[in-house]
């Protein structure tokens, strides 16, 4: 693997600049991103409510590779390789409910939902066939706050020790969380044409909510937001206020603020304020250096939304995802551009106030820390 | 090959590594024409154009003077005039973060920032202009002759048409197609089609 060049990149928030704008266009940072980041981290794929029942499969694409994540009749939730030990085939499509077995299509092998292989056809007539070695390939799987996540490193350490006190964070808004159900019915895929950093950079300030948000800003008091970083994860929280263009929310309302959390490398959480018990949560599927995948999913009570869900879902599908997909992918194309130095200021201030960008110069010295330690 | 009279290659009309060496050594290096002198008749008057990757602000000046700039936010790349056409009125702001930009390119304002923070940011990168027969021409990369030394042995032939004198009705018919630039200018460079495929 290329070690890139050091350069210093945001060791002192105070006084940084984001990452070159090559790490964001360059096919070989991208493939470096791959290895070091999707295929090390523990990344989320979908819905606890998609595996939720015995024989209940879905299907992801993790740092390039195939994962199926399938709940045994034992309710125990496994995860391996979506790959036919016999000659590489496709096993499961889609999502759905699996057999009490999986047959790959391509010859007939037959694994349990354990992953251990049930039947290879013909193998009693096959010298020295060794039913030991044609298991499937497990994965790392666990769930947390209502999401699936895998990780494809089996030296990882557990997800809640890649983020400590995430879960606590997200559950003193939102107790239910565990038991959301995603609603299919209202998922907004979007490929999107961004490197997954600016999409990231994007999420991490809200120094570009008063101009390309004048809703949100109108609905949360921005003197009270604030951007509280912890490692892996971090957190922006404001109080939310009344407002015409953005959503409403009830006074006596027991959560009055948003939170919006980030969890290292590719899911942002958004509690919404008020008593409404949901979540919406972007999931990104980095494709190459110029496109992203992104599905911007919605966790409610019920699977059917009430009216007052639907309200918030409309505004975010049609206002505020609109707003950010045209963002970035301007950035995508300015950083290309002859005209842009390479390397912008992040204005993270003294006060480390509701527009501050510390939270991009976080982020970018761990992308840098990945990307610059020698292998 | 055995023979020099022969188009070029199928292949480097479908090649998509092929184009992008197209855009840096062809595109970006050569003076591509932006706008006629009377889509920007005003002080404040400016066009912007995507072009081989880029995109241009081209405007004029209180001095009367043609300048184009990078259309591209100095902060986190964003498009700062999304307009195809328009005046402004005092500044360009940058839609993303609001960073604000004078007329001539430079940073006004940012947004949560010192007038140390303005003062130490450049502005908008300037493109080089040229006018020429009527025309407003930008080159991304600078070096090689000028608009008027290309033209020059059609100086005397352009200058019968008096286009510096011409009005654009600003009704610019924009269409793509799925055919490589060369395929087109191959089509242009020859009076050899048949009259038939001209009336079809």
């Amino acid at each position: 693997m290329t070690k890139l060049e050091k350069i210093d990149i945001c060791s002192n928030p105070d006084v940084a600049y984001t990452m070159p704008a090559s790490y964001y266009t360059d096919a070989r940072i991208f493939r470096m991103e791959t290895e070091r980041i999707f295929a090390r981290s523990w990344v989320a794929v979908f819905g606890s409510s998609d595996v939720r029942a015995p024989n209940a499969y879905a299907t992801a694409t993790v740092a390039d590779d195939e994962i199926v994540v399938v709940r045994g009749a034992d309710n125990v939730l496994r995860a391996f390789y979506n790959v036919c030990p016999h000659r590489g085939h496709q096993l499961l499509n889609g999502c759905g409910t699996a057999r009490n077995t999986i047959a790959c299509p391509y010859h007939a092998w037959v694994f349990a939902l354990d992953g251990k292989l049930v039947r290879a056809r013909n193998s009693e007539n096959v010298e020295a066939f060794d039913p030991s070695l044609a298991n499937l390939s497990p994965v790392r799987v666990e769930e947390m706050c209502g999401l699936v996540y895998v990780n494809l490193d089996p030296t990882a350490p557990p997800l809640r020790e890649a983020a400590p006190g995430l879960e606590a964070a997200i559950k003193s808004r939102l107790p239910n969380a565990d038991r959301l159900i995603r609603a299919k019915a209202h998922r907004i895929p979007h490929t999107t044409r961004s490197n997954w950093k600016a999409i990231v950079d994007n999420y991490l300030e809200c120094y570009h909510c008063a101009p390309a948000h004048p809703g949100f800003v109108s609905s949360v008091r921005m003197e009270t937001y604030h951007h509280d970083l912890h490692g892996s994860w971090t957190v922006q929280i404001g109080e939310s206020k009344p407002s015409a263009t953005g959503y409403a929310v009830e006074a006596e309302s027991a959560n009055p603020t948003y939170a919006g959390f980030y969890f290292w490398p590719t899911v942002m959480i958004n509690i919404t304020p008020g008593n409404v018990g949901m979540m919406s949560v972007n999931t990104m599927v980095p494709i190459d250096a110029d496109t992203s995948l992104q599905y911007y999913d919605f966790y409610l009570p019920e699977e059917e939304p009430t009216a007052k869900q639907m309200e918030i879902i409309a505004y975010y599908r049609d206002v505020f995802r609109a707003e950010d997909l045209s963002l970035v992918e301007s950035v995508q194309r300015g950083l290309k551009s002859r005209g842009y130095r390479g390397r912008g200021r992040i204005m993270v201030d003294r006060q480390r106030s509701g527009i501050s960008e510390h939270g991009v110069a976080h982020f970018h010295q761990r992308v840098a820390q990945v990307l610059q330690a020698g292998d | 090959m055995n023979s020099d009279n022969h188009t070029l290659p199928s292949w480097v009309y479908n090649d998509a590594r092929f184009f992008e060496l197209e855009r840096s050594a062809i595109f970006s290096a050569s003076w591509s024409l932006a706008c006629h002198v009377s889509e920007i008749a005003q002080a404040g008057d400016y066009v912007t154009l995507k072009l081989s990757g880029e995109r241009a602000l081209i405007t004029r000046l209180e001095d009367g003077t043609i300048r184009a700039f990078h259309n591209t936010c100095r902060h986190r790349a964003h498009q700062v005039v999304g307009a195809e056409r328009g005046q402004c009125q005092r500044v360009h702001v940058c839609p993303y973060h609001g960073w604000t930009y004078n007329r001539d390119g430079s940073l006004r304002g940012i947004p949560g920032g010192t007038e140390q923070d303005v003062a130490q940011a450049a502005g908008l990168p300037p493109i080089e202009t040229e006018v020429f027969a009527g025309f407003v021409w930008i080159r991304f990369q600078s070096g090689g002759p000028s608009v008027a030394q290309r033209l020059a042995p059609f100086k005397d032939l352009l200058a019968a048409y008096r286009i510096e004198d011409m009005r654009s009705n600003q009704d610019r018919a924009v269409e793509e197609h799925a055919i490589d630039w060369k395929n087109m200018m191959d089509n242009y460079l020859e009076g050899i089609t048949s009259p038939r495929a001209i009336q079809a």
